[in-house]
């Protein structure tokens, strides 16, 4: 039969459970303050945090006097102690008995805030040097590690977008990482629009390679605007203050890269609706002037385009639907007005006003090289006709 | 006119003037047929483009892990 406990059994099965084993005891543990609370009782209580995970942990008073400093969010330490469990919120935590400055990691703090502050005064984080990211790119450089899910991630999210994609491959944690990681980024010279250097989430130890100068110099370097999403969002590299745009996240820095397909194909959309609303409101607004068109566009011509048009609104409309549809029935109806008024306009109607058409044996002349110099044309009148001679041709400037 | 390697933010840079152009209305009616029929064919174009949906990655040292082919 299945024991049911109380929610008290159950903690102090687990606290019984931890606190006898040995490799939980006299343990050394690493990471960063947090959430620190000098308790009114003298009980320091605090959180002990690294990239990814956070414990709780508490120092009681009576272990406290010779810790020899005072502990302070954002500290790295080392802490000894013990395993156990706060019975009432069923809580896990590290017990203390002693805590020691963690001073490699200081340490390396101090060169990050150094590095940081040469570089700041170089000019390679200044704001005015920020490049804009292309609108749409068409190659794109990713500086990674070929097995990480950061490039995975990056091509996710680029999807079915047509862009050339190319992978700089990169050692990005451990020895020689800084060197590979510039050299990846140098490589991409001349061959991509915008460059996404990027990294998943990691230790501040693994991810401490993009603190490097040759890494910082690379991406200040680079000729085209780079992109950097180095770890997690909490973490800031100084190759994220270098680079041109910071994201958070690889999959952040993805959407940054490039445009939305749906959105794209939807304005594309729009941008046709638009030309023909356009070409509408000018058909109207110039219909009475149709009739000085006889150059170029014939009115079996603009009968064509028209009709076309008017095909092509159907099946705008049946692509977006609804409301966008009804819009459109109002360009049709003006659409309708606009064919009467050229049908109103044929080219008896242009002869009349003192236009003539005039044509070899091939056909009708639009431009001069239609007809050669001394050919005889026939020049149709409102009433009559003329067999011309050409004397003479000139070319103007013809937009079609 | 030539628009074999014509690059997908090109026509979406020229599509865009095109478009803005057409919605001034300053234009001729033949200017504005002209600039009409492009506009028109630079949406199939890009729609193209869109949907061809061919992606082409390559490595700088040659070496591609297998899931990304």
């Amino acid at each position: 039969m299945t024991q049911v406990f109380t929610v008290t059994e159950l903690n102090e099965r687990i606290r019984d459970r931890l606190e006898n084993d040995p490799r939980l005891h006299d343990l050394w543990a690493r990471g960063e303050v947090s959430n620190f609370v000098y308790h009114r009782s003298g009980h320091r209580y605090f959180t002990l945090k690294d990239m990814d995970s956070q414990l709780s942990c508490v120092l009681f008073k009576n272990q406290g006097h010779d810790i020899g400093f005072e502990l302070e969010n954002g500290q790295n330490i080392l802490v000894f102690g013990d395993v156990g469990v706060y019975r009432p919120q069923g809580r896990v935590q590290l017990v203390a008995r002693g805590i020691k400055r963690d001073e490699g990691l200081g340490f390396r703090h101090l060169q990050f805030e150094a590095l940081k502050k040469k570089l700041d005064l170089e000019g390679l984080f200044a704001v005015e040097r920020k490049r804009a990211l292309p609108k749409y790119p068409s190659r794109i450089g990713i500086v990674t590690s070929p097995q990480g899910a950061a490039l995975r991630d990056v091509l996710r999210i680029i999807g079915a977008y047509p862009v050339q994609i190319i992978l700089s491959p990169a050692q990005v944690q451990g020895e020689g990482a800084e060197e590979s990681i510039a050299l990846a980024v140098r490589s991409l010279r001349g061959r991509a629009d915008v460059v996404i250097v990027c990294r998943g989430g990691g230790s501040v130890e693994d991810l401490w390679c993009f603190n490097s100068e040759v890494v910082a110099r690379a991406i200040f370097e680079c000729d085209s605007p780079v992109i950097s999403a180095i770890g997690h969002e909490t973490d800031v590299t100084i190759a994220d203050f270098v680079a041109d745009v910071r994201a958070p996240t690889p999959t952040a820095a993805a959407k940054m890269a490039v445009p939305e397909m749906e959105e794209l194909k939807s304005w594309l959309i729009q941008a046709e609706i638009r030309m023909v609303r356009a070409l509408w409101s000018d058909l109207e607004r110039k219909g009475e002037r149709l009739e000085y068109l006889s150059r170029s566009i014939s009115a079996r011509k603009m009968y064509s385009l028209a009709a076309e048009a008017r095909q092509r609104l159907d099946f705008l409309g049946e692509r977006l639907g609804g409301a966008a549809a009804g819009k459109l029935e109002g360009l049709m109806g003006r659409l309708d007005l606009a064919e009467c008024r050229l049908a109103a306009v044929g080219p008896q109607a242009t002869l009349s006003r003192g236009y003539a058409l005039a044509r070899t044996r091939r056909g009708l002349l639009l431009r001069s090289e239609d007809a050669e110099p001394g050919e005889v044309l026939e020049l149709i009148l409102a009433k009559g006709r003329l067999l011309c001679r050409v004397l003479e041709s000139e070319d103007t400037e013809e937009s079609h | 006119m030539s628009e074999r390697e014509v690059g997908l933010e090109e026509a979406l840079d020229d599509l865009e003037r095109i478009v803005a152009k057409l919605e001034e209305g300053k234009l001729s009616l033949e200017e504005s047929l002209v600039l009409f029929e492009k506009g028109t064919m630079l949406v199939r174009l890009c729609q193209g483009k869109l949907e061809k949906a061919e992606k082409r990655i390559e490595s700088l040292t040659g070496e591609l892990p297998s899931d990304l082919g």
